[in-house]
């Protein structure tokens, strides 16, 4: 039966087709050898490009196929183009805006620059056959395991296979940068038997304990697309935002799974957290952003959302699984000096409907990446030795493009 | 596995808040006369031509840097996105290289360039008569 999820999986598999063909080619551009390994990488939030179908979405049982606009991230998206990426719940699940099918193809590449340039080039150097797989950061990561356990890994092996002779999921490395991370952990929960045949899952600044920016947005908006021109669209910026349900695993962790790690994460020589990070101005108590009712009643805050985010997130937060748990590893950045990124949150008083002031403050600098606080970037349940540092002058969004980065990663390759 | 590192320059650092605002006033104004925000087809009438003779008018480095600040600063909590940080230390940004100019006259371009460019090409020049 044809609806609205499979037409755009099968459109997100259309578009997948010229990727894995571009793998294919660069594949059979080296020699065949036993050892080597594909690598599969998860950009972070926001880092993979979204297309969105020019025409809306029939529903009257018929296949289709679209014609798209690059919203997410060009010169439209600054002209207003964000406003239409919304999402809204359907029945059991989520559309998009108009129902016009957004897809991710590719990673953002704006005015010639990406964040993962020189990590492919990197991985073309040392023998990793890499493909980038893009994915829908606006909707709920499972979707993004199961599309990929279901749906695109099937299609990649025969693909691959059929026209190489090579069976490229042998010996597979899962890889994510920043939220990229957070979905190769969920997946690693994921029972496939594909996964045997993982060597490494290696995470690269992500947030396993949250960080503040999502809270802000709620509040906030996004500073650089709030305005067109002179027109002041952060009202609706924080509704569209507010309408992403993938964005509701990222504020920081609730307070059970505070409490559950709470030792590991105080005991963590380097990067320590003292306490729970999210907190009332004026009494200093804890705010679990997952539970608390302090979100803007004027935006759309979808609080049922909520409460299924946090089973997700807690899975993510869990420890490894122990076939897994030797396999996988975690890289968290820290700025040079230390101190840039904000690890803590106050609440005050929302004394309004948004955008008013916002009542989320932050608390003093902490080690990080200048996004994602380092205490935040790795998984507490995880062996020390499991755990790497990148240090000096990075920055969250171009970390996978280090010379240290890449010495890191190639250290527990 | 044994490290094989790159000898590619790494990524152009970054512009600065102020320099990225600027850009963003000059692109919006290519919007759509009489927009309507909230109406898709209105805002996909941008100026096209004008946004490309826009950033034709930039080099390479100018791009990426303003690509690079862009999309560091949109994952940040916002507090920090708006305050004013200093660029790190850049080398003079590569000429773009020989690449199509926009065939259709822009219908406005901003008349200026930023003081941080004209700095910029100050540098380029006397680096240029160095040589």
């Amino acid at each position: 039966m044809i609806t609205y999820d499979t037409t755009r999986e099968s459109e997100q598999l259309r578009h997948l087709k010229v990727d894995i063909a571009e793998f294919i080619q660069r594949y059979e551009s080296k020699p065949p050898s036993s050892t080597r390994r594909t690598l599969f990488l998860f950009p972070g939030g926001m880092a993979s490009q979204l297309l969105r179908a020019t025409t809306p979405y029939q529903n009257n049982g018929t296949a289709q196929t679209f014609q798209y606009d690059n919203y997410w991230v060009s010169a439209l998206t600054f002209l207003g183009g964000a406003l239409f990426l919304g999402m809204h719940k359907h029945g059991g699940g989520f559309r998009d805006h108009d129902d016009q099918i957004v897809i991710p193809s590719g990673v953002v590449n704006f005015l010639g620059l990406t964040p993962y340039s020189r990590f492919s080039q990197w991985c073309d150097q040392n023998d990793l056959d890499l493909f980038i797989f893009s994915w829908d950061w606006r909707r709920r990561p499972e979707d993004t395991v199961s599309f990929f356990f279901n749906h695109f890994l099937p299609l990649f092996k025969t693909t691959v296979q059929q026209q190489t002779g090579a069976d490229p999921l042998q010996k597979f490395i899962l890889m994510g940068h920043s939220f990229g991370g957070m979905v190769v952990k969920l997946m690693l929960h994921h029972t496939d038997p594909v996964l045997a045949h993982m060597t490494h899952a290696v995470t690269v600044a992500s947030p396993f304990y949250g960080y503040d920016g999502q809270i802000h947005r709620w509040f906030e908006g996004e500073p650089l697309l709030n305005h067109i021109g002179l027109l002041d669209v952060t009202l609706p910026m924080i509704k569209v935002i507010t309408s992403l349900p993938g964005c509701y695993v990222l504020p920081y962790l609730d307070h059970t799974t505070f409490t559950n790690n709470q030792l590991a994460l105080k005991n963590d020589p380097d990067y320590p957290l003292n306490a729970y990070p999210s907190k009332d101005a004026v009494t200093g108590a804890a705010v679990d952003p997952f539970t608390t009712h302090r979100y803007p009643a004027n935006t759309g805050f979808d609080y049922s959302e909520l409460t299924h985010a946090l089973q997700t997130y807690q899975l993510i937060a869990s420890g490894a699984p122990a076939a897994y748990a030797g396999k996988f590893y975690n890289i968290r950045g820290v700025q040079s000096p230390s101190g840039s990124t904000t690890g803590s949150i106050s609440w005050g008083t929302l004394t309004g409907p948004v955008p008013s002031a916002s009542p989320v403050g932050n608390g003093p600098g902490n080690p990080g990446d200048d996004t994602q606080p380092a205490w935040s970037a790795r998984l507490a349940t995880l062996g020390a030795n499991q755990v790497k540092v990148v240090k000096g002058n990075v920055d969250h969004m171009f970390i996978m493009e280090e010379d240290d980065t890449h010495a890191e990663i190639a250290s527990v390759l | 596995m044994r490290n094989r590192p790159l000898s590619s320059p790494p990524p152009v650092p970054p512009a600065t808040h102020a320099e990225v605002t600027k850009f963003l006033k000059g692109l919006q104004r290519f919007r759509a006369k009489g927009l309507q925000p909230f109406e898709e087809s209105s805002i996909k009438k941008f100026d096209e031509a004008g946004v490309k003779a826009y950033l034709d008018k930039m080099t390479v480095g100018e791009q990426q840097a303003i690509s690079r600040r862009i999309m560091m600063d949109i994952l940040k909590s916002s507090p920090s996105a708006g305050a004013e940080t200093p660029a790190r230390k850049r080398k003079p940004a590569a000429k773009k290289p020989a690449k199509a100019k926009a065939k259709a006259k822009p219908k406005a371009s901003p008349k200026k360039k930023s003081a941080a460019a004209k700095k910029r090409k100050t540098r380029k020049k006397k680096a240029a008569r160095r040589r």
